[in-house]
């Protein structure tokens, strides 16, 4: 292989990364211009040009991958200001198919087939979005947001009232509820509470979180707004509720070694009933771990203060 | 220590690149000849970088390029109506930053 080999075969590994319009234009052009570079410096080394002469000087052109980008630079396919949040979405979706692989939810597909799955899902929401942006410049542009401790006195008490309204009433008195907000129209026996529910652990465990909850929220009306300890009590408490639904939802024998106690006294109350607890659970608790996430990395800007010396 | 000076001297030249090669290609050149021109005034660039800007300021509307294909295929860019204009914006901008930094320097107010 002489030089002039060589500086073909890099031509066209070098056009084999344009556009097919571009490809023959640039080669020749792209030959020539190398063809002149590698007499100059034959001249300057006082004899002919060869192989290795030809090598040190495409050395220095660049992979051809990267001298084509040069002529023709090509988007990525995911924009570099966005692979941080698609690192984070991608450990947020390896997240939760771990926690669906220790179901059955994950499938015939298997973890690994659905982690795949979410992340070509992922590559092409991305992908989408840059594309989007490319196309319409000013799309899809920041707006200012009102930071995570913003929740007016207005919302915080509304907060706190169906927090007490809903979640508390309907599960510390269930018949009570039904009879109240369907104004006796249906019969309450359905959400009759089993007598060892009624005084389990977790119902009493429950109640207090829910009722934590409420008061988090007045907490919050009083300051008139949120602030760093809501933000974790908020964790805690929504982490602590999603759990404990869970626990309505799943056999208790695994967990604890005993029979599990049924919450409702209809059999077809629990059938209904089990799917909800554990679907709003597992919500709460993704919930909970989003926050925490937010907390985690939560921006309070201030000058770093050296540590001064003892 | 040297290579931050590198690097500083880098990101300078490469904001002035296309003024350089914009004040070369009054006459037409062709891409060797035009990195000798520019070398022996005082701005070497590398071939990988400066072949490509060629293209792209033809892109622009900038340069006109022709084949001159009667010994070794070359091709000669040269600057057309928008080039000329665009070279004379720019030169009147570059007079306008030197004595900006000048007095940036000199510490000197305007």
């Amino acid at each position: 292989m002489n030089a002039d080999d060589v500086i073909e075969s890099y031509v066209r590994d070098v056009a084999r990364y344009l556009p097919r319009g571009k490809r023959n234009d640039v080669a020749f052009e792209l030959r020539a211009l190398l063809g002149d570079e590698l007499a100059a410096k034959a001249q300057a080394a006082g004899r002919a040009p060869d192989k290795a002469m030809a090598l040190e000087l495409l050395t220095g052109f660049g992979r051809p991958a990267e001298a084509a980008g040069r002529y023709h630079q090509r988007p990525a396919v995911i924009d570099p200001t966005d692979t941080h949040h698609f690192l984070i979405w991608s450990l947020a979706a390896a997240v939760i198919v771990a926690v669906l692989a220790r179901t059955s939810w994950a499938g015939a597909v298997g973890a690994g087939g659905l982690f795949l799955q979410c992340l070509g899902a992922l590559a092409v929401v991305f992908a989408l979005k840059g594309w989007w942006r490319r196309r319409r410049p000013g799309a899809l542009g920041w707006r200012p947001g009102r930071g995570q401790d913003w929740m007016p006195r207005g919302l915080a008490v509304l907060a706190m009232t169906a927090t007490l309204i809903f979640p508390v009433f309907m599960y510390a008195a269930p018949q009570t509820f039904v009879q109240v907000m369907f104004v006796g129209t249906l019969p309450t026996s359905g959400v009759a509470l089993t007598e060892a529910f009624s005084q389990s652990g977790l119902r009493v465990a429950t109640m207090t979180f829910l009722v934590l909850l409420a008061a988090m929220y007045a907490a919050i009306a009083v300051q008139g707004g949120g602030r760093p300890w809501t933000g974790w009590a908020s964790v805690v408490l929504h982490g602590g509720l999603g759990l404990l639904l869970v626990a309505h939802a799943a056999p208790a024998e695994p967990l604890a070694g005993r029979e599990s106690v049924p919450v409702f006294q209809s059999a077809g109350s629990n059938t209904v009933a089990t799917p909800i607890f554990g679907a709003v659970g597992a919500m709460l608790v993704l919930c909970a771990l989003y926050d925490a996430y937010r907390e985690w990395w939560r921006v309070s800007p201030a000058p770093a203060l050296e540590k001064r010396p003892d | 220590m040297a290579d931050r000076d590198n690097i500083g001297l880098t990101e300078l030249r490469r904001g002035v690149l296309v003024l350089a090669v914009l004040s070369r290609l009054r006459t037409p050149q062709y891409g060797y000849s035009l990195r000798q021109a520019l070398a022996e005034g005082g701005m070497p660039i590398e071939e990988g970088t400066l072949y490509p800007l060629l293209r792209r300021l033809e892109t622009q509307g900038l340069l006109a390029s022709e084949w001159n294909t009667e010994h070794t295929p070359r091709r000669y860019y040269r600057l057309n109506a928008e080039g000329e204009r665009m070279l004379a914006a720019l030169t009147e901008a570059w007079r306008d930053q030197v004595r900006v930094m000048d007095g940036l320097l000199d510490g000197r107010r305007r």
